[in-house]
């Protein structure tokens, strides 16, 4: 019987070809767009998480205990080359990275401001793999053993009046709390697309900088953990917290994901992500009600069938069953559908991307929390988010075919039977 | 004679609003296994509405029906589902086939319900097909058969599980002269050869004329009940 009832249910959809099609083709746009616009807030989300964890202290940092309360450089971290390499065992976590960093104040003849001291590894840290590196820069970048060399943010060197060549001074407080200085010589001036890192950022030899606060060779400021996936930072903090626990460094150095050191960036992208989500289900709310209501024309349009069909024998559920196996090929239908015509635009999208340069009138960069994002938008979706739609959309279509199965279930035979 | 229906005091009462309508006043019947009985009478007599509460689609206001001893007063709807499915077979005005199934799948839906198994289904159908004279139509569906064709397929059904009775409403409405001299062919064939119990509603003299046994209903009472003895086979 379960053979005669999908034959009944696939031959019903097939019958009515065109309303079929409207319905198949209404899940499948309904789902194109959730997946886009998810890939898209993945996407851009992802970017704008791994550019402020570049720019700032990664996806998990390693710091001494006091330093988030008290960010000063005697807050430091000793024998960071254990703690690094204690971290690094975790498979989720793609490198481990030393930061030796201060406030400083940065003066000329003329002027003098606030700002960050970086301090830099020119052998090892590259355009490509440091973030902080990255981005326009005039003059020259900093070579190994250059003790005097520095490189300055674009709107520093701007309040300052700096260009590539001039001198100036920087002062700062070491780890004994005395006040150190040392002169240095601007080789850049690097625009790196985030104003609120241009306005602070001085770069120097990070030897050079260990030495000035008083550190010894493998002490550090912080030690930046990023990982392969952002949002494994909080289990990854957690993991590297419990492994600290039972270690020598217990008690002295913990583990905090970016949720908890950059927070507003974390309630900007909870807040936006709800919103996305909201969006998401008003989408497939529209969907389902379309669905909804060509099922229950359908059944409404057959309640004489239905009413013979419960004449003949068939039990109340069973009629009900045939309704939802219209409703199951549908959601199947739908579905394949919908992979169909998202496919290329997914792919465009995801490879090439759009680019919204070319949409701004003013032809401004696009800033996300003073962090400079590229104009070229790409959607990449989690592969669970993906499974995640396509599984509310059944869930949808499954759930609006429940009423007129009820409907068709609940038929009174004798009264069907008239209608004409 | 076995007793293949046993009606007793049978009334069905319509509200509509404040009216009462009395579709059904008392109605006293015993129909006997091979019979081939048409319940005939006025538009309005009732005939409809004993034929539908015959079949447990409906159900009385007061009185009882029984099937081979099956009180329906007793049973809850699944039950009566069921008898519908295993004693009884119904022949619509309408046909009443299931438009996506091919004429072989209507006939074995019923089968197919009963949980037969495929094989003995298969060898069933194509029996009963032949018997109506439609092997050669089994893979059509009902829009590329006739009106005849497919009230030949909806008898096909009604008997291909064997039920105890066959309940005809007006099997010959929606065709020609010709066609319905067909049909009751097939129909008496059936109830002489196989034993099959045919009940009609009808008011169509070429039916009336055909069945061995008339019951006559006016505004809802029984008027007549003459067995034909003398009609020949």
């Amino acid at each position: 019987m379960n053979t005669t009832l999908i034959k009944m249910a696939f031959r019903n959809l097939v019958k009515n070809q065109r309303r079929t099609l409207i319905t198949l083709l209404g899940i499948a746009f309904g789902v194109m767009i959730s997946i886009l616009f998810t890939g898209l807030q993945d996407a851009t989300w992802r970017e704008t998480i791994n550019t402020a964890a570049e720019l700032g202290a990664g996806h998990v940092v390693l710091q001494q205990k006091d330093y988030l309360d008290e960010p000063s450089v005697s807050n430091r971290l000793s024998r960071a080359d254990i703690i690094a390499r204690m971290a690094a065992k975790d498979s989720r976590i793609r490198t481990v990275r030393e930061r030796v960093v201060s406030h400083a104040m940065v003066a000329t003849a003329a002027n003098s401001t606030s700002a960050m001291i970086y301090g830099i590894n020119p052998q090892t840290d590259t355009p490509d793999n440091t973030r902080l590196l990255k981005g326009k820069l005039v003059g020259k970048p900093l070579k190994s053993g250059d003790s005097q060399g520095v490189i300055i943010g674009a709107e520093l060197a701007e309040r300052l009046n700096l260009k590539p060549g001039q001198k100036l001074v920087y002062t700062l407080t070491d780890t004994n709390g005395e006040i150190v200085s040392a002169l240095g010589r601007v080789r850049g001036v690097l625009h790196t697309g985030s104003r609120r890192v241009d306005q602070t950022l001085c770069m120097v030899d990070m030897n050079g900088l260990r030495r000035l606060l008083g550190y010894r060779a493998t002490d550090v400021t912080q030690l930046a953990v990023f990982l392969t996936d952002y949002r494994d930072s909080k289990d990854v903090a957690r993991a590297l917290s419990a492994s600290l626990v039972t270690s020598s460094f217990a008690g002295t150095v913990q583990a905090l994901p970016w949720e908890t050191v950059n927070a507003d960036l974390f309630g900007l992208v909870q807040t936006k992500m709800a919103s996305a989500h909201i969006f998401e289900l008003l989408i497939l709310f529209l969907v389902a009600a379309g669905i909804f209501n060509t099922l229950y024309v359908s059944v409404m349009e057959r309640m004489r069938e239905f009413g013979i069909l419960n004449a003949l024998g068939f039990s109340r559920p069973r009629i009900f069953s045939l309704v939802i196996w219209e409703s199951v090929f549908t959601a199947i239908g739908g579905l394949a559908l919908a992979l169909l015509v998202t496919a290329w635009p997914y792919y465009h999208m995801n490879t090439t991307g759009l680019d919204l340069a070319k949409m701004a009138a003013d032809g401004k960069e696009m800033v996300v929390n003073d962090i400079a994002m590229n104009t070229v938008i790409h959607v990449d979706i989690y592969f669970e988010k993906l499974l995640s739609i396509l599984a509310v959309a059944a869930g949808a279509t499954l759930l609006s075919g429940l009423y007129p199965a009820w409907r068709a279930g609940n038929v009174v035979p004798v009264e069907s039977i008239k209608l004409v | 004679m076995t007793v293949t229906y046993q009606i007793e005091s049978l009334t069905k009462v319509y509200r509509q609003g404040s009216v009462e309508v009395h579709a059904l006043r008392g109605i006293d019947l015993t129909i006997t296994q091979g019979e081939f009985t048409v319940i005939s009478g006025p538009s309005g007599s009732g005939k409809s509405t004993l034929l539908n509460i015959m079949g447990a689609l409906d159900s009385p206001t007061d009185g009882d029906v029984s099937l081979e001893g099956k009180k329906f007063s007793t049973l809850g709807k699944t039950a009566l589902s069921q008898l519908r499915r295993d004693r009884i077979g119904f022949v619509f005005q309408a046909y009443n086939l299931i438009p996506v199934l091919t004429a072989y799948e209507n006939a074995e839906m019923v089968l197919a319900l009963q949980g037969v198994k495929k094989e003995a289904r298969q060898a069933r159908v194509l029996e009963i097909l032949e018997e109506v004279g439609l092997a050669q139509m089994a893979n059509r569906k009902p829009n590329q058969l006739s009106g005849g064709q497919q009230q030949r397929v909806a008898i096909a059904r009604a008997i291909a599980s064997l039920p105890a009775v066959v309940l005809a409403d007006e099997p010959t409405a929606n065709v020609d002269s010709q066609t319905a001299g067909m049909l009751l062919d097939v129909m008496e064939k059936l109830n002489r050869e196989k034993g099959v119990t045919f009940v009609f509603s009808t008011h169509d003299p070429h039916v009336m004329e055909r069945a061995r046994r008339t019951v006559s209903l006016v505004d809802g009472r029984i008027d007549s009940d003459v067995v034909h003895a003398d009609v020949v086979h």
